[in-house]
């Protein structure tokens, strides 16, 4: 309330990160916000030092026939899949090809959904209707539709991969900017920032987008769920990443031949997909209650 | 006085505290008052005095995670309603307490049609058939001068001076006796809100109950209340007869009070406001809360202050109170 | 530091025949119809009347915010609604606003100095905002703020505290003249008191020209020169405000003064209780758009707009009845 935040010592100027820093006080309070956070972070060590813990010619992509569908053992952590190779590393190395897919599309998701929701929002009118009936028809295609027909019309890779996933994706994410910026543009600071005589980029650069930022991030890193959920699930299909790279879908995909004699093909990727996605919901509910703490209470 | 028959609401020594991420704060300490039967009491005090916390404790409508009655008692006819268990507070409440909110755009259900939403106040604590309910909704609706047709219509077919009228109807449809309004017309333009007080002040008298009055408008206590009790910093620190606070306002606070609005009636070139802010709830000063900000305080200010009886019924919580009467009526001030 | 007034019968600001329609569903909505002032340098015109009136948009117009549908709006006698961009720009700064809710006018995300600052920045007066320090401090002084707030956001002042910090980016380009909106009705009180002196003071020290928006009548008659009350779009009467107050003369000017509770518990007022509530000026047909909720209402108040008339010097008011000297019964 009216507390006089001690600030009794000579002022610095430019104490920037005040807000956010506030933030991460409550971020740090919130228990499953640290869990999700723990987890994620342990998932991309994985991933950062994968090579240092197997080597990925010598070990995730090495072909083994005599050692094929062994179950977890000392030296084979999640036992070996169809051809033998070691699932454990094939799993760290797959959360490399996942977490970067899958960030590099929200990266791309976000990019789009941010242009075209804040020119939509902020311009409103004739550029407002144009852009979100585009929108609306690529959200009538199912995502993971929009996607398949992508991929098979432009081949796979990771570009394509990456551009197909934030195709789908951009429309919500730019409907939630779009509505973000339009009740910021109807906010009093932009009506004064107006009779101080700021121009248009001033008011949306200092005004409209900092304002907007922190649901968008929330959704962002929800959204990353889904992407990876994305990559995963076009793999399975066969159109995500191409052998013999180890992504956590193909992994998946290849293992359920195999489901009643090694169960530990199918149950690890699942696991880590689940135990990915899992974390990064953890870590959007907790962003939202630190960033907008009025939601709560 | 306290315990007299006439005596409806007796509010002794009442201290609220509330939870919240950055501490205990202190809403209300030592809340001490009292309401006669057919009386209009206002509760007059600036945001954070502790209010809306006192009318929420009287309804038992606290916020249950948060809100902590700390002590003191609320005694309605003899009975303190702070250790009144679930089920026989909720029966009282609407029934003979009832409450009319600032806010008549979100008080009602917007899916609920107006005469539905009387009825089922009136349902909610009588046995009376549909039909019969449904006929009293409609005396009420026209009590509080709205057509009885217009209940079938919804909250928002209702202009705002409207929609605080289908408010009252509910609140008194079960002729409580005792209404608590909570700022009923701050959000109303002038011109509506006098009738909207012309109307509570009618209703009053027509269903014989007793009223408290929250309000920060000075001008609405003098036009509505007969006594007047000047909050700040969770406490009670003036109460009197209209008369004797407005025209010979003791404690230093009220009498900033006053100083500091500009009346339609008077020439004032220049407001004398009261400097500074309201201390902090969640770190309050050990002795009087107004000291810092007082023009009279002296060193024995720090101690707790003690209500000072100035005679008929007229309380200051300052000890120099007494000084102060007695140096303006010799022209010292 | 400010040119000198070029000519004093010249008023610092005037609107003419000042119209503002928005188009809504159910119709052409006249919010400001036809609205005309003049106020001369460093004196205070209050704008007077209820949710609906078109106070507020008179204030946006005059300022081109919202720009007018109709009308001129001269400033040192140059119609400003025919300026281009880049002129309206310049002049931004001589023309300032302070909103109602000092909560949503500041930007929550800039500090106090940064909102201070930015209009300086705006303007190209400094290049970077770490200049600006000297003159940041100096308006801080000037509206009574600590230095200690400096670094501070909005949302860990109080309501008060953040009034004064969009008080000062309002004088950072040394403005002449201000709209104020509503600047104390979302204030406690006792704090109302200390942001309207303020306003004063500074209006001796600098001679501000005010345009003081508000529902208030005892606000705008401690602190105006003269007075205009709106009812739906139109000014119905105005005068200098001793002269409205001795003696007032629409019949909605005498109710809006009746309804004004005072804490004189002495003070004899007049009780006219207006029937209905405020309409909307939604396709308004023509004549008193106050007739229907007015207790002296005749048939001849209706049909044909009624012009303003000059009761006495200075004192206008538009109503077909204010020689009647009419007394509710």
């Amino acid at each position: 309330m009216n507390s006089p935040n001690a600030q009794s010592a000579a002022p610095a100027l430019n104490r920037k990160q005040g807000l956010w820093r506030e933030a991460w006080l409550r971020m740090r309070r919130n228990t499953s916000a640290i869990v999700g956070m723990a987890l994620l972070a342990a998932i991309i060590l994985l991933a950062v030092f994968a090579n240092v813990i197997a080597d990925y010619d010598t070990v995730a992509i090495k072909i083994d026939v005599a050692n094929r569908l062994k179950p977890p053992s000392r030296s084979h952590l999640f036992g070996t899949d169809e051809l033998g190779r070691d699932l454990f590393a094939r799993i760290i190395h797959g959360a490399r090809i996942s977490l970067s897919i899958g960030f590099l599309a929200e990266m791309a998701t976000l990019a789009l959904g941010m242009a075209l929701g804040s020119v939509s929002g902020f311009y409103g009118g004739r550029i407002d209707n144009v852009v979100m009936r585009f929108m609306d028809v690529f959200m009538a295609i199912p995502s993971l539709l929009l996607a398949i027909a992508m991929v098979t019309a432009f081949g796979t890779g990771t570009p394509i991969l990456v551009l197909a996933i934030a195709v789908s994706g951009a429309p919500s994410m730019s409907r939630i900017v779009r509505a973000q910026v339009m009740s910021a543009r109807e906010q009093e600071y932009v009506e004064a920032a107006r009779a101080l005589g700021a121009g248009d980029m001033t008011v949306v650069l200092r005004y409209i987008l900092p304002n907007t930022m922190s649901p968008i991030i929330v959704q962002a890193s929800l959204d990353m769920a889904g992407c990876i959920l994305t990559v995963s699930s076009l793999s399975y299909l066969g159109l995500g990443v191409p052998p013999p790279a180890p992504e956590w879908g193909a992994i998946l995909s290849a293992g359920q031949s195999y489901i009643r004699d090694a169960w530990n093909i199918t149950v690890f990727p699942g696991l880590m997909i689940v135990i990915t996605v899992i974390a990064l919901n953890m870590v959007g509910d907790g962003l939202r209650d630190a960033l907008d703490p009025k939601l709560k209470r | 006085m306290p315990g007299s028959t006439d005596t409806l609401l007796d509010a002794r020594d009442l201290i609220i505290s509330y939870d919240t991420d950055n501490g205990v704060a202190r809403a209300v300490n030592g809340v001490s008052f009292t309401l006669r039967r057919g009386e209009t009491l206002g509760l007059v005090g600036e945001t954070g005095a502790g209010k809306t916390t006192t009318a929420l404790a009287i309804m038992g409508l606290l916020p249950e995670e948060t809100g902590r009655v700390e002590g003191g008692s609320v005694l309605f006819e003899g009975e303190d309603l702070l250790t009144l268990p679930r089920e026989p507070m909720r029966r009282k409440r609407g029934q003979d307490i009832s409450m009319v909110f600032q806010d008549p755009m979100t008080a009602l259900n917007p899916v609920m049609n107006v005469g539905e939403q009387i009825a089922e106040a009136l349902r909610s604590h009588q046995s009376i058939s549909v039909s019969a309910a449904n006929a009293r909704a409609g005396d009420m609706l026209e009590m509080v001068g709205i057509p009885r047709g217009r209940a079938v219509e919804y909250p928002h077919q209702f202009s705002g001076g409207m929609k605080q009228r289908v408010v009252i109807a509910i609140a008194l449809v079960c002729r409580p006796k005792l209404l608590i309004a909570d700022e009923p017309t701050t959000a109303l333009d002038v011109t509506i809100q006098a009738q909207v007080l012309e109307l509570i002040a009618r209703l009053k008298t027509e269903i014989d109950t007793s009223m408290l009055l929250i309000t920060h408008d000075l001008g609405v206590v003098a036009r509505t209340c007969q006594r007047v009790a000047i909050m700040y910093s969770g406490r009670v620190i003036e109460m009197g007869t209209i008369e004797q606070v407005f025209d010979d306002p003791l404690h230093p606070y009220t009498h900033g009070l006053f100083g500091s609005i500009p009346d339609i009636t008077r020439e004032t070139r220049r407001l004398t406001p009261i400097d500074g802010l309201m201390p902090d709830p969640f770190s309050l000063p050990e002795g009087c809360a107004f000291a810092a900000r007082c023009r009279h305080a002296l060193p024995g200010c720090c101690k707790p202050q003690s209500e000072v009886d100035l005679g008929g019924g007229h309380m200051a919580a300052c000890w120099r109170a007494a000084d102060i009467k007695a140096r303006r009526a010799g022209g010292g001030l | 530091m400010r040119d000198a007034p070029s000519n004093p019968s010249i008023p610092l600001i005037e609107a003419r025949g000042l119209k503002k329609y928005f188009d809504t569903p159910a119709g052409k909505l006249h919010a400001v119809d036809g609205v005309s002032f003049a106020i001369r340098r460093g004196q205070t015109l209050g704008v007077v009347g209820e949710s609906g009136c078109g106070k507020t948009t008179v204030g946006r117009a005059l300022l081109m915010l919202q720009p007018p549908t109709d009308g001129q709006i001269l400033f040192k006698g140059v119609d400003i609604t025919r300026l281009p961009q880049r002129e309206l720009k310049g002049l931004r700064a001589k023309l300032q606003i302070i909103f109602q809710d000092p909560f949503s006018s500041l930007n929550p995300r800039m500090t106090v100095y940064e909102a201070i600052a930015h209009p300086l920045i705006i303007h190209g007066i400094y290049r970077a905002s770490a200049r600006a320090e000297g003159r940041v401090l100096k308006l801080m002084e000037m509206v009574g703020l600590t230095r200690r707030v400096v670094n501070t956001y909005p949302h860990e002042l109080d309501g008060g505290r953040r009034q004064r910090v969009v008080i000062a980016r309002a004088l950072a380009l040394e403005p002449e003249f201000i709209v104020c909106d509503e600047p104390v009705s979302a204030l406690d009180v006792s704090i109302q008191a200390q942001i309207l002196n303020l306003l004063q003071d500074l209006q001796e020290a600098i001679g501000l020209t005010y345009l003081f928006i508000t529902h208030n009548l005892a606000v705008v008659k401690h602190f105006s020169t003269e007075i205009a009350v709106m009812y739906l779009g139109q000014v119905v009467e105005s005068a200098p405000t001793a002269a409205l107050f001795r003696n007032p003369l629409h019949p909605y000017t005498r109710a809006l003064i009746s309804a004004i509770p005072t804490v004189n518990i002495h003070a004899k007022q007049e009780r006219i209780l207006l029937r209905g509530e405020i309409a909307s000026p939604v396709n308004p047909l023509p004549g008193c758009r106050f007739a229907k909720r007015c207790v002296f209402a005749a048939p001849r108040c209706v049909g044909r707009d009624l012009p303003a008339e000059e009761a006495e010097p200075g004192h206008r008011v538009a109503c077909a009845r204010w020689r009647e000297n009419l007394t509710p019964t």
